[in-house]
């Protein structure tokens, strides 16, 4: 009743009388419309492709691996692709398809959860430092600046190592890289979105909202968030590309998860050893970071072109 | 200009002071403390040794009464103690390593430009025609593989299969500047060739933004060649961005060059932090940081100041 009072007298447009007055009916709009233009941009069509690939390979990954990863055959070393071995076997005789697939649902899983942390951390901070501003967005800010200050390798090498030390189990080793991943993904997260909500708060919507007498806290995630998600969406997506990277890199220097874990980097870090004589021991783990990070880099820039037009084309 | 010269560089006084508490709480977020580290485990469990021993090395002040030691000893003496594993000063040590990372670092840079200028403004130009799709398809592959994939598959084809590069090892280019050359290329291709992919994407969509700005409009209409209009007067405008970024990269190498140098044998400080790491020689983990992030941060100052430089429109008001 008030929120229609609202809209008469301060003559707002449709769209916002419509979010007001059906706040859920305008979101299937959006996503019917997205999912047309997710068909027309082909690419994105290629990268969401890729992504499902990838999320099927990493649920599936009990299924369709045909060997125990991490059980050594001594009969059966160093073998080439074969029916057998898709992929072929490792120094230890293990299925090398079965380590790549078990490799997927591990870099699926961290990297999912390490950049819902992030969003998690980031968002909020953000937007109370967006839309409050003055003396607590300027420490805020400083903290993320003294933060984004930091190069990034040099803070996953650090934690890494902590993490190491502890010569923690594989459950807890995981958990501390994901944390650590992150809260290495909140500073940019909370920059971007404190960004938009300072651009967001000066609409009319906001005034209104206020008027109609709404908390500070209800304005700020209930009526300006929403509208400041999309730019955090394309960022989230492309972080799960970016994390995948990081995770296999620290693996690849031995300070991932404790041999005998499938480990794509880790994996890649043994196909060394044979370089000369194996060097398809190389090709297939590294295949499957390309493929992975590809689909989410390519399915983020389709995202990007969807949700904000105006970058789109570049 | 000097102003705001002068208030970055105030600005950077709290980052700093950030980072370096950040740096000191890594060794005491570690397990186990410095005695332990110093000494063999029987002598460290005998209480009376490990008092003396507390009060002589400072770790029976509080917490913060350490770090105000330890940032001083820093600060005003550039002492960063001992390294545990080789027994060496520590800021000898990290100065001796750092020219071979700039060196990488700097030809990685120039690398990627040679690469990302050209293909960027060739996209740019020929916009959606076949050349713009393969440039962008590259440079999305160049984002997407890992560079340590690419470093291996590098020295799979050309060192190990073709024979015409060495896999590894480093010579400084004073004593043999063939040889170091040799043996520079494959790492600084495997940098370069990722970093290409980032600036090649900003170089083409810099030019698209340009392209449509009125004084390019102005320079056609007073029938000024194509070629020199998007040569002589886009380009140049166009490639502000672009710098300003490779010289963000820079500093990322600085600190970033770990995994490269590793797999290369290249004797940087990446390889140093990350022997570092290996051998638990925290002292030389802490000071390695620290003067990685401090060469990151004061590199991307130099690069910020520069940017504002060249771009008069965005001077700080």
């Amino acid at each position: 009743m008030a929120k229609a009072t609202v809209s008469q007298t301060w003559n707002l447009d449709d769209s916002v009388e419509a979010s007001l007055a059906h706040p859920h009916g305008h979101v299937w709009h959006v996503l019917t419309n997205a999912a047309w233009e997710l068909w027309r941009n082909r690419l994105a069509t290629v990268g969401a492709a890729m992504v499902l690939t990838l999320l099927l390979v990493a649920v599936l990954a009990p299924t369709i691996a045909r060997y125990d990863p991490v059980k050594q055959n001594y009969r059966e070393m160093l073998q080439g692709p074969s029916a057998a071995h898709y992929f072929g076997t490792d120094k230890f005789g293990r299925d090398i398809w079965s380590r790549v697939v078990w490799g997927a649902q591990r870099s699926a899983i961290i990297s999912v959860l390490a950049v819902l942390a992030g969003v998690i951390g980031g968002i909020p901070l953000g937007t109370i430092s967006g839309y409050y501003g003055g003396k607590l967005d300027a420490v805020l800010m400083r903290v993320v600046d003294a933060w984004l200050a930091f190069p990034g390798i040099l803070f996953y090498l650090i934690a890494a190592t902590i993490i190491q030390a502890y010569k923690l189990s594989l459950f807890w080793n995981t958990a501390g890289l994901i944390l650590a991943l992150g809260i290495a993904q909140m500073p940019s997260m909370a920059r971007l979105v404190r960004g938009s909500v300072l651009a967001e708060k000066e609409r009319e919507y906001v005034e209104a909202s206020r008027v109609v007498g709404e908390g500070h806290l209800s304005i700020a995630f209930r009526q300006i968030l929403p509208n400041c998600l999309s730019p955090a969406i394309i960022q989230a997506t492309i972080s799960l590309g970016f994390v995948m990277l990081i995770l296999a890199a620290l693996s690849f220097l031995g300070l991932g998860a404790p041999p005998p874990t499938p480990d794509w980097g880790a994996d890649l870090n043994l196909a060394r050893e044979h370089m000369e004589t194996l060097p398809y021991l190389a090709i297939f783990p590294g295949l499957a970071i390309s493929f992975a990070v590809l689909g989410f880099n390519l399915f983020g820039d389709g995202l990007r072109d969807i949700l904000d037009p105006r970058l789109a084309d570049r | 200009m000097l102003k705001y010269t002068l208030y970055r560089i105030l600005q950077l006084v709290p980052v700093w002071l950030l980072l370096s508490v950040f740096v000191f709480a890594i060794v005491h977020a570690l397990p186990g403390d410095a005695i332990d580290a110093l000494v063999p485990p029987d002598a460290a469990s005998d209480p009376a040794t490990r008092a003396a021993l507390e009060k002589d090395l400072g770790l029976d002040k509080p917490i913060y009464v350490q770090y105000a030691r330890w940032l001083e000893r820093i600060v005003l003496h550039g002492d960063f103690g001992k390294s545990i594993t080789t027994r060496r000063t520590i800021s000898v040590e990290v100065f001796k390593r750092l020219p071979a990372t700039i060196y990488l670092a700097v030809t990685s840079v120039i690398v990627s430009l040679l690469i990302a200028i050209p293909l960027g403004t060739i996209a740019a130009v020929k916009r959606r025609t076949l050349v713009d799709y393969t440039a962008t398809a590259t440079a999305l592959t160049g984002i997407s593989i890992p560079e340590f994939w690419f470093a291996i598959l590098c020295v799979l084809f050309f060192a190990l299969y073709l024979g015409w590069l060495p896999a590894s090892e480093y010579y400084s280019p004073f004593d043999n500047l063939g040889l170091s050359l040799q043996h520079l290329i494959l790492p600084a291709t495997a940098l370069g060739w990722r970093l290409a992919a980032i600036t090649t994407r900003l170089t083409r969509s810099a030019m698209l933004d340009e392209v449509r700005k009125e004084y390019v409009d102005t320079a056609r209409a007073l029938g000024l060649p194509e070629r020199r209009v998007l040569y002589k007067y886009t380009l140049r405008n166009a490639l502000i961005p672009t710098v300003t970024v490779a010289g963000l990269q820079f500093a990322r190498l600085l600190g970033g060059t770990v995994v490269i140098e590793s797999i290369f044998a290249w004797p940087g400080i990446g390889l140093t932090l990350y022997e570092a790491i290996l051998g638990r020689d925290y002292p030389m983990v802490q000071a390695s940081v620290l003067i990685l992030s401090t060469a990151f941060v004061l590199v991307n100052l130099l690069v910020d100041l520069t940017y504002r430089l060249l771009n008069p429109r965005i001077r700080l008001a």
